[in-house]
C-alpha cells in the first residue's frame, strides 16, 4: 500500500440545531491514495456532503471530531491561514449547482484567473494565457471569446466546465466533486463524465466523487464507500462492492434501481420504510428497521466496523453471502 | 380499440420579448407537430432533456393549455370543441402527479382534507361520513395509516408526500394520470416504492399513464411505448423493447449511451455516441433537422447528405416504430 494522500479517521461532524445537536457524520474512516478515484455514495441525509465539505472545513458552525490527515498533517488542527492556502491550491472542490458557485457579476475568465493570481502569483498576459489554456483543457470551445462571457450567458454544461477549469487552475492533487452532474441534462452529464475521466488519466489527479448514483461511481471510480444515516456501512473496490455487496443496504440500493437489461414486468425490489431521523435513531444497527435480514442481535447491538481485507470492510452482523447469484 | 387519448399535429408557440415597441415578436416553438396516442391501461413514456417540450405536451393533452394548432381527442371528445364547463368536467378524468409533491400540497391543510378536496368537488352528494371513509380507504391504498390522516404535509417524507398526491389524484377516479417526473426528486431507495405503487394501481384500475421522465431506466421499466422528444418534436416513437434494444434515431442512441455504465470503465472505452455541444435555443432552432449541428452521424455523412440534414426537416415516419431521421439506416455503422 502506498502512502495515503488523505486519511479520514473516526470523523464526526456535528451541527447545532434548535432541537439539539445533530450528528451528520458518525465515526467515518476512509483513505484515498494519490491518483485514485473514490466514490462516496448515499441518499439524502446520509452525511456524504457533510463529510466532503469538512475536509476543507467549509462549515463554520460544524463541530468536527476525529482526524482528517492530508499527507500526514491533521487538517482539524491546522489554523485558518494554512487552510486558506490549501483550498484551491492542493485540494479543489466542484459543487452541484454551477450557477451559485460563480459570481454573476464577473466575467468567467476573471473568475478562473482568481486562483492563479492568489496562489500562483501570476499577473498580466501570463494570467490570460493560462486562463485560455485551462478553458481549452476542459473542452470549452473558443476560449478567448468565452472568457469574456458572464455566467448567465453560458449553458449549464459550460458553466460546470468553467468550475472545473477554476478547480484545476493551481494543479491540485485532489478534486472533490459534489454531485457534479446532477443539475445537468443526460447528454451533458455524459460529456462531463468523459471530461473527468480524461483529466484523471492525463493529470493523475485524485478524485473524491460525492453522488447518489451508483452507476456514475461504477464509471468514474476505483473504490467506493457507501454511507447510511451518518455511518459508512461498506467500502471496497468498485467492481467488488457493486458486483457482490456485503451490506444489505448496498445490495438493496443496487436492486431497487431498474436495470437496462432488467425484467420489465417484474416488481422492483423495494427498500421498505424511510431513512431514520438522525435525532431518533433506532437501537442497534441503523438500517435494521428497513433490513429484510435483520435478526434479534441487529435490534440491540450496533455492528462494529469489520475489515475483510486491506481494501474491503463493512458494518453488518450478517454480511451477505455472495457465493450464489444475487 | 380506439386510444383513450389521441393528439394530432399538436403545436404550441409562446411569444417572447417584444412588447409595445418591438413589433416583430419572436416565438418559442415549445411543441411542433406532435402526434401521440395512449391506449387504455397502458403507459406512454415521454423522454427528452430539459426544455424539449415534454411537460408542455402533457399540459396540452390535459387541456390545461390550448394548442396553437392541432387537436386532442379524449375518449371521443375533441378538447378544442368543448366550452370551459364541459372541459372542467372532462378534466376530472385526467389527473396530475408532479415532481415536487411538497409544492403540490397546501402546507397548512391536513392530508385528509387535501385528499377529500376532489371528492367535495366531483361528488358533492357524499355525506361527511362517506367522504371520510373514502379518504381513509384511499390513504390506506397508497400505504398510509388512518392515524396519519390529520397530519400536515411537513410531517411526511418526500416519498410519503408523493403517496398523498397520488391518493388525491385517485380520489377524482381518473382514467389518465399525467405523471411529470414523479420519482426524480426521491431517493433511490424510495423510487422503487412509488414505481411499484403506480404499476399496481394501473393494473387494478386500468389507468393510462403519460409518464414524463429524464431517467431512461425508469421509463424502460414502466412504459409500454416510448416517445423521445428533441427541441419540441418527437424524433422517435416505438414500443419500449425495440426502442431500447435497437434505437433508430441518433438522438435516442446518444441518450442511451449517456447512461453511466460501469462496464465502460472496465473496458476503458470512450463513448462513441457522444453528442457535442449544448442543446440549441428553442427561440432560434437550427434549420432542417434540429439535431444536425450535434448529430453523431454527421461525421459519417457525405457533403450532399449533410446538406440535406441542414435544409430539410425529416418527417416522423414508419409503422409502429416511427423515426424522424434522413439517415436512420446509417446508425448501425457507428454502433
Amino acid at each position: 500500500m502506498s502512502a495515503a494522500l488523505l486519511e479520514i479517521d473516526a470523523l464526526t461532524v456535528e451541527f447545532g440545531t434548535p432541537a439539539g445537536p445533530l450528528r451528520a457524520v458518525d465515526g467515518a474512516t476512509l483513505r484515498l491514495e494519490p491518483g485514485r478515484a473514490l466514490g462516496l455514495v448515499g441518499e439524502s441525509g446520509s452525511g456524504k456532503s457533510a463529510l466532503a465539505t469538512s475536509i476543507l472545513r467549509l462549515h463554520q458552525h460544524a463541530r468536527l471530531g476525529g482526524a482528517i490527515r492530508w499527507k500526514g498533517e491533521d487538517l482539524l488542527r491546522s489554523d485558518e491561514k494554512s487552510m486558506r492556502k490549501l483550498r484551491g491550491s492542493q485540494i479543489a472542490m466542484v459543487f452541484q449547482d454551477p450557477m451559485s458557485s460563480l459570481n454573476p457579476a464577473h466575467r468567467v475568465g476573471r473568475q478562473i484567473a482568481e486562483p492563479l493570481r492568489l496562489h500562483k502569483r501570476l499577473s498580466g498576459a501570463a494570467v490570460d494565457a493560462e486562463v485560455h489554456a485551462l478553458m481549452a483543457k476542459v473542452g470549452i470551445p473558443d476560449p478567448v471569446e468565452r472568457a469574456k462571457a458572464y455566467p448567465h450567458q453560458l449553458s449549464g454544461g459550460l458553466r460546470q466546465r468553467v468550475l472545473i477549469a477554476m478547480a484545476l487552475a493551481c494543479g491540485p492533487e485532489l478534486l472533490i466533486a459534489d454531485e457534479p452532474t446532477t443539475a445537468v441534462d443526460a447528454t451533458i452529464q455524459a460529456q462531463i463524465v468523459e471530461l473527468l475521466r480524461r483529466l484523471q488519466r492525463e493529470t493523475g489527479i485524485a478524485v473524491l466523487l460525492i453522488t447518489h448514483d451508483l452507476g456514475l461511481v461504477g464509471e468514474l471510480c476505483d473504490d467506493v464507500a457507501v454511507m447510511y444515516a451518518g455511518r459508512i456501512v461498506e467500502t471496497g473496490p468498485v467492481a467488488a462492492v457493486l458486483g457482490a455487496p456485503l451490506h444489505p443496504y448496498t445490495a438493496g440500493l443496487l436492486a431497487s434501481a431498474p436495470a437496462l437489461d432488467g425484467d420489465r414486468g417484474a416488481r422492483l425490489r423495494e427498500i421498505p420504510g424511510v431513512v431514520p431521523d438522525l435525532r431518533a435513531l433506532p437501537p442497534g444497527c441503523r438500517f435494521q428497521t428497513r433490513c429484510a435480514a435483520a435478526q434479534e442481535r441487529c435490534r440491540s447491538d450496533e455492528p462494529q466496523w469489520t475489515a475483510v481485507d486491506a481494501a474491503r470492510g463493512h458494518r453488518c452482523h450478517f454480511p451477505l453471502d455472495n457465493k450464489g447469484p444475487r | 380499440m380506439p386510444a383513450l387519448i389521441e393528439a394530432t399535429g399538436l403545436t404550441k408557440r409562446f411569444p417572447v420579448g417584444g412588447g409595445l415597441l418591438l413589433r416583430a415578436r419572436r416565438a418559442v416553438h415549445a411543441v411542433s407537430d406532435v402526434s401521440l396516442a395512449i391506449e387504455r391501461g397502458t403507459t406512454l413514456g415521454l423522454v427528452g432533456e430539459s426544455g424539449c417540450g415534454k411537460s408542455t405536451v402533457g399540459r396540452l393533452l390535459l387541456g390545461l393549455q390550448r394548442p396553437t394548432a392541432g387537436r386532442v381527442v379524449f375518449d371521443g371528445q375533441d378538447l378544442g370543441a368543448l366550452d370551459e364547463e364541459a372541459l372542467r368536467k372532462l378534466r376530472r378524468r385526467m389527473q396530475m402527479v408532479f415532481q415536487d409533491p411538497y409544492g403540490a400540497l397546501n402546507p397548512r391543510m391536513p392530508i385528509a382534507d387535501a385528499v377529500a378536496e376532489p371528492l367535495v368537488i366531483h361528488h358533492p352528494q357524499l355525506s361527511a361520513g362517506e367522504r371520510r371513509d373514502r379518504v381513509l380507504q384511499l390513504l390506506g391504498r397508497v400505504g398510509l395509516r388512518a392515524d396519519q390522516a390529520q397530519r400536515l404535509p411537513a410531517e411526511f417524507s418526500g416519498g410519503q408526500r408523493q403517496r398523498i398526491v397520488i391518493a388525491r389524484a385517485l380520489a377524482a377516479e381518473p382514467e389518465l394520470l399525467f405523471a411529470d417526473e414523479p420519482v426524480s426528486a426521491l431517493d433511490v431507495s424510495i423510487q422503487a416504492q412509488i414505481v411499484n405503487l403506480l404499476a399496481d394501481l394501473q393494473r387494478e384500475r386500468q389507468l393510462s399513464y403519460l409518464f414524463v421522465s429524464h431517467d431512461l431506466k425508469v421509463v424502460r421499466h414502466v412504459a409500454h411505448r416510448v416517445a423521445v422528444m428533441y427541441l419540441g418534436r418527437v424524433v422517435e416513437e416505438a414500443p419500449t423493447e425495440p426502442l431500447f434494444a435497437r434505437p433508430r434515431h441518433p438522438y435516442t442512441a446518444s441518450l442511451l449511451a449517456a447512461i453511466p455504465d460501469p462496464k465502460r470503465r472496465a473496458a476503458g472505452t470512450p463513448r462513441r455516441l457522444l453528442l457535442v455541444g449544448d442543446p440549441p435555443s428553442p427561440i432560434a432552432p437550427p434549420s432542417g433537422c434540429a439535431l444536425h449541428p450535434r448529430c453523431p452521424l454527421r461525421p459519417t455523412l457525405g457533403a450532399a447528405d449533410q446538406e440535406r440534414c441542414a435544409r430539410e426537416a425529416p418527417a416522423l415516419a414508419g409503422d409502429g416504430h416511427r423515426v424522424a431521421c434522413h439517415h436512420a439506416d446509417r446508425l448501425d455503422d457507428i454502433r
